[in-house]
């Protein structure tokens, strides 16, 4: 019997509604059985990480310096000596301020946070707030809570494919996923214990915060992927940790062993920035006092492309006078002439343009841009000709 | 409404194909306002209806010349770059890779094979030569391209040539050479 009502056909709606009815025990008829056990549960999120990790090997983003790991792994096995044999740094290839962990045991440190920090402490303070996360089981824990991993991945993706690219589905299972406030202040504890039983300076890990929250400021990052999290929570956590050392008496800073073990991977990122054009990251990471000094002879003269590349008001004299700085302390550093010529040659300064593009040429008559100097060098003399 | 159908299935490719006409023998063809000319490989068809002349073998998808004098403003507009006429090659040519990389359409797994001093109509260019991956919408093919470009008094000057690395790129590079060096700054003779 076909009943119509305002609202339509009542027999219809009866049927669709029975139907939707049977539809949903049938579903839980059928997934009955499928409530994963934790054994389960971990071995899946383990099977995938692998997966992963092994991705990220074959696409070549590891950066491979068997004795810059093994720096690394002393002074994680200093942070978690009851863990030694399990829990393995690496170096990845990627130019960002950041570190991660996966659920297998395994913590990657980008070369570009080994350019950001200054001393063995701040290492120590990243790889023990990473460790935390180990310790603490929080990627099993995350799973657990979210109750999928589909859902924590799709979230992800959206926001770090862009920025971190290479690493695609391991951001999902790593600590870069996102963490309650409840674990991160878990990890940060544990981080923190660590770190001042092994002897650290425990003003370190505030001081990595700072410098982070800084950063994301300055290049007016908004969605930050970083290990921990954003700009606002950066500063409430640098004031949590400087809390904590408050009451702490003054550790180790280890910064020439440091920095010896590091630099060859610093300057790498340094060129790698360089070479992605990024001109507010290079300032973000050399405009600070003695940080150029550090890189000699390289960091001034990034210092300037950072400058030029960057391009905002009075950027173009702050750059001609770091490639200045550049040639009278390193005279015979022949990339500060190559810029220097080719912004003179862009302001008209044909003379000195020429001037230095020739010194350049002289200094490095086979570097890639020679050719560009070269060319620059017959243009602006023909110029002057007419 | 399957008549409707079969007849807007009839009528798209030929819509995707207004406008393009076959290259005659000999015979220089120029784009817009008749600002430069050029000379295409017999074979080809050509579009030369918008700001751009583009050309084409076997389809835009597997090889397509392109030349344009775009109004420095818009050339670089992505990458957020300022040029003028005075720019350096070495200079567009980073502000080339760069723009490569910005914006909606930027490609992915971009790795410049080569970045070398050219000329083009006459003065001074940059010829770079990309590989790079086509955004997976395009279908993500391997992709190949070289940009040859300069400052003109009225905007930039790019000739670029873009193909898939298999096969294609490598079987027609040699004609986009012919076509960049046949650019010159004058009209095409009527």
């Amino acid at each position: 019997m076909r009943i119509e009502t305002p609202f339509g056909n009542l027999a219809r709606e009866r049927r669709r509604t029975l139907g939707g009815l049977l539809g949903t025990a049938l579903l839980s008829w059928a997934t009955r059985g499928y409530a994963i056990s934790e054994q389960d549960q971990r071995a899946r999120m383990l099977f995938a990480t692998r997966e992963q990790e092994t991705n990220l090997e074959a696409q070549g983003l590891l950066y491979g310096d068997i004795a810059l790991d093994a720096y690394l792994q002393s002074v994680m096995d200093r942070l978690y000596p009851e863990r030694q044999g399990e829990y393995r740094v690496r170096a990845l290839r990627d130019t960002e301020f950041n570190a991660f962990a996966v659920a297998t045991g395994h913590l990657y440190v980008f070369i570009g946070a080994l350019l950001r920090l200054r001393n063995e402490a701040e290492l120590a303070a990243v790889l023990g707030h990473e460790g935390g996360h180990l310790l603490g089981d929080h990627m099993y824990k995350r799973i657990v809570e979210s109750k999928s991993i589909a859902r924590i991945g799709s979230a992800l993706t959206l926001g770090l494919a862009t920025t971190l690219p290479g690493l695609g589905a391991l951001v999902n299972y790593s600590t870069m996923a996102g963490f309650s406030r409840d674990f991160e202040r878990d990890a940060d504890d544990i981080g923190f214990q660590r770190l001042t039983a092994a002897g650290y300076e425990p003003k370190a890990a505030a001081s990595v915060f700072d410098r982070l929250a800084r950063e994301v400021a300055d290049r007016k990052i908004k969605q930050a992927p970083y290990f921990f999290s954003d700009h606002p929570k950066l500063l409430e956590r640098a004031r949590h940790f400087q809390m904590l050392a408050a009451g702490c008496p003054a550790g180790d800073l280890r910064t020439g062993e440091f920095l010896a073990a590091t630099q060859t991977a610093s300057v790498a990122a340094l060129e790698k920035i360089h070479e992605h054009r990024d001109g507010a990251e290079l300032i973000a990471v050399l405009c600070d006092a003695g940080r150029t000094a550090q890189f000699a002879p390289i960091g001034e003269f990034l210092l300037g492309e950072g400058y030029r590349l960057r391009a905002a008001d009075g950027d173009e004299n702050r750059s001609l006078e770091q490639y200045a700085r550049s040639i009278e302390q390193y005279p015979h550093f022949a990339p500060a002439y190559g810029a220097r010529g080719r912004l003179r040659a862009r302001r008209g300064e044909h003379a000195a343009a020429i001037a230095d593009l020739e010194y350049f040429v002289m200094l490095a008559p086979t570097a890639p841009e020679t050719p560009f100097a070269r060319q620059t060098i017959d243009h602006l003399k023909q110029d002057s000709l007419q | 409404m399957i008549r409707c159908i079969a007849t807007l299935a009839l009528l798209l490719p030929s819509l995707a194909f207004a406008g393009w006409e076959s290259v005659q023998a000999s015979k220089r063809v120029g784009c817009g306002k008749g600002d430069f000319s050029l000379q295409l490989p017999e074979t080809w068809l050509y579009d030369s209806s918008r700001h751009s002349l583009d050309a084409s073998h076997d389809g835009v998808g597997l090889n397509r010349i392109t030349v344009a004098i775009t109004p420095f403003k818009k050339t670089f507009k992505n990458a957020n770059k300022e040029v003028t006429s005075h720019s350096a090659p070495d200079d567009l040519a980073e502000d080339y890779i760069a723009e490569l990389q910005a914006g909606p359409n930027a490609v992915s797994d971009l790795v410049v094979v080569s970045n070398e001093p050219a000329q083009l109509a006459g003065r001074p260019a940059f010829r770079v030569h990309v590989t790079y991956r086509a955004p997976a919408s395009a279908g993500g093919a391997a992709m190949e391209s070289v940009a040859i470009g300069t400052a003109l008094d009225s905007g930039v000057m790019l000739a670029t040539f873009e193909a898939p690395s298999i096969h294609y790129f490598a079987r027609w590079i040699r004609e986009f050479d012919a076509v960049a060096g046949s650019i010159t700054l004058l009209p095409p003779p009527k």
